[in-house]
């Protein structure tokens, strides 16, 4: 089933952060815990790491997006697994920093066995 | 932590060790002059010994060689003049990642990394960060010098001018890079650059604000001082280090 890595909340008062780099590119295998993405709050550079191991699916926000707390950041499917269908027209700085965090950018259906989101 | 990490790291045998280890002690190391790249590769040695329990919470005291860097939110277009002028006054020019964008390292300046697992603190990377501001501001208000923190720029300030630049890496949770403090540095070669970007203001240091030479290790004492009140650990100085 897809796992969807998020903005972390890096401490209490934490509202957003922007994506500085990505370390994986989409197709490419990670592992639970590797460090998958770099995101900016405030003087940090935050290394987020991979909730789930499988491959990382579809990245949903990009390079120098800014992203509220708990926005999806990527997909992550496990091997066998296949993206059916993505809707939703792609991340924009603007869109992202009003979106609030419980809602998704993407409707993501995957084969077999994935729960939509 | 390991008992025989924090005994091999710190020369400390013992009881002292024992109750250090119980008490999730901090360990800090007095390294002197180091050179950028060497002391880079220590962080990191250092980060995936934390990492793996090895070692204590660890903080490094030491001052760079001529260097200025630039971090992973910076640019080369915040160098102001050409490389080979740089290169001329023995200034190298390296791309970091810590957060935060250019700034200048150099002899007289006293450069802090912690080594700290914030999986122990709340995993709170801004408390963490505001802790390390308020370290520095007490600090310099042992020697009378009233700094403030700036809403809209980082580091620390003394009036419109920055004496302490700040950028921090967090890498599974464990922290790198810190803070660097203007004691009796030239501050000339800030003029080569934008500090951390910002134009139209100002740096300072504690020698250019008391008119006076400051012996660098009764910084470093003052900085242990505040750092165990404000973030609550016990910090043992190193006897030796590997």
């Amino acid at each position: 089933m897809a796992t969807e890595l998020v903005m972390p909340k890096l401490g209490a008062k934490m509202t957003e952060g922007m994506i500085l780099e990505w370390k994986k590119k989409e197709g490419e295998r990670v592992d639970k815990g590797e460090s998958i993405c770099v995101i900016r709050t405030k003087k940090i550079a935050f290394e987020v790491e991979a909730p789930e191991s499988g491959i990382l699916a579809k990245i949903v926000a990009k390079k120098g997006d800014t992203v509220p707390v708990g926005g999806t950041l990527a997909y992550i499917l496990q091997e066998g697994e296949q993206l059916v269908s993505i809707t939703g027209s792609g991340i924009k700085k603007r869109e992202a920093k009003r979106r609030r965090g419980s809602e998704r950018p993407y409707a993501v259906r995957c084969f077999p066995n994935c729960q939509g989101n | 932590m390991t008992l025989s990490g924090f005994q091999e790291m710190t020369g400390i045998t013992g009881g002292n060790a024992v109750s250090a280890v119980e008490s999730k002690a901090c360990c800090a190391l007095r390294l002197g002059l180091v050179g950028f790249a060497p002391a880079s590769e220590l962080q990191n040695n250092l980060v995936q010994q934390r990492l793996a329990g090895e070692i204590p919470d660890t903080l490094l005291f030491l001052q760079h060689q001529p260097v200025i860097t630039i971090g992973a939110f910076g640019g080369e277009q915040n160098i102001k003049v050409p490389r080979d002028a740089l290169e001329k006054e023995g200034i190298s020019v390296i791309h970091i990642d810590r957060g935060g964008d250019v700034t200048y390292h150099g002899p007289g300046q006293l450069v802090c990394y912690p080594i700290l697992d914030l999986k122990d603190r709340g995993r709170d990377v801004h408390q963490y960060v505001h802790d390390l501001e308020e370290v520095v501001i007490r600090t310099l208000d042992d020697y009378s010098i009233k700094a403030h923190r700036d809403t809209d720029y980082p580091g620390i300030w003394v009036g419109q001018e920055k004496i302490c630049a700040m950028g921090i890496r967090v890498v599974h949770w464990i922290t790198k890079h810190g803070f660097a403090l203007n004691i009796n540095n030239d501050l000339t070669p800030f003029s080569y650059i934008n500090p951390c970007g910002i134009t139209g203001r100002g740096v300072t240091s504690m020698r250019k604000l008391l008119n006076q030479k400051l012996e660098i290790s009764n910084v470093i004492d003052s900085i242990i001082r505040h750092f165990s009140a404000i973030l609550g650990v016990k910090v043992f100085e190193a006897t030796s280090v590997r």
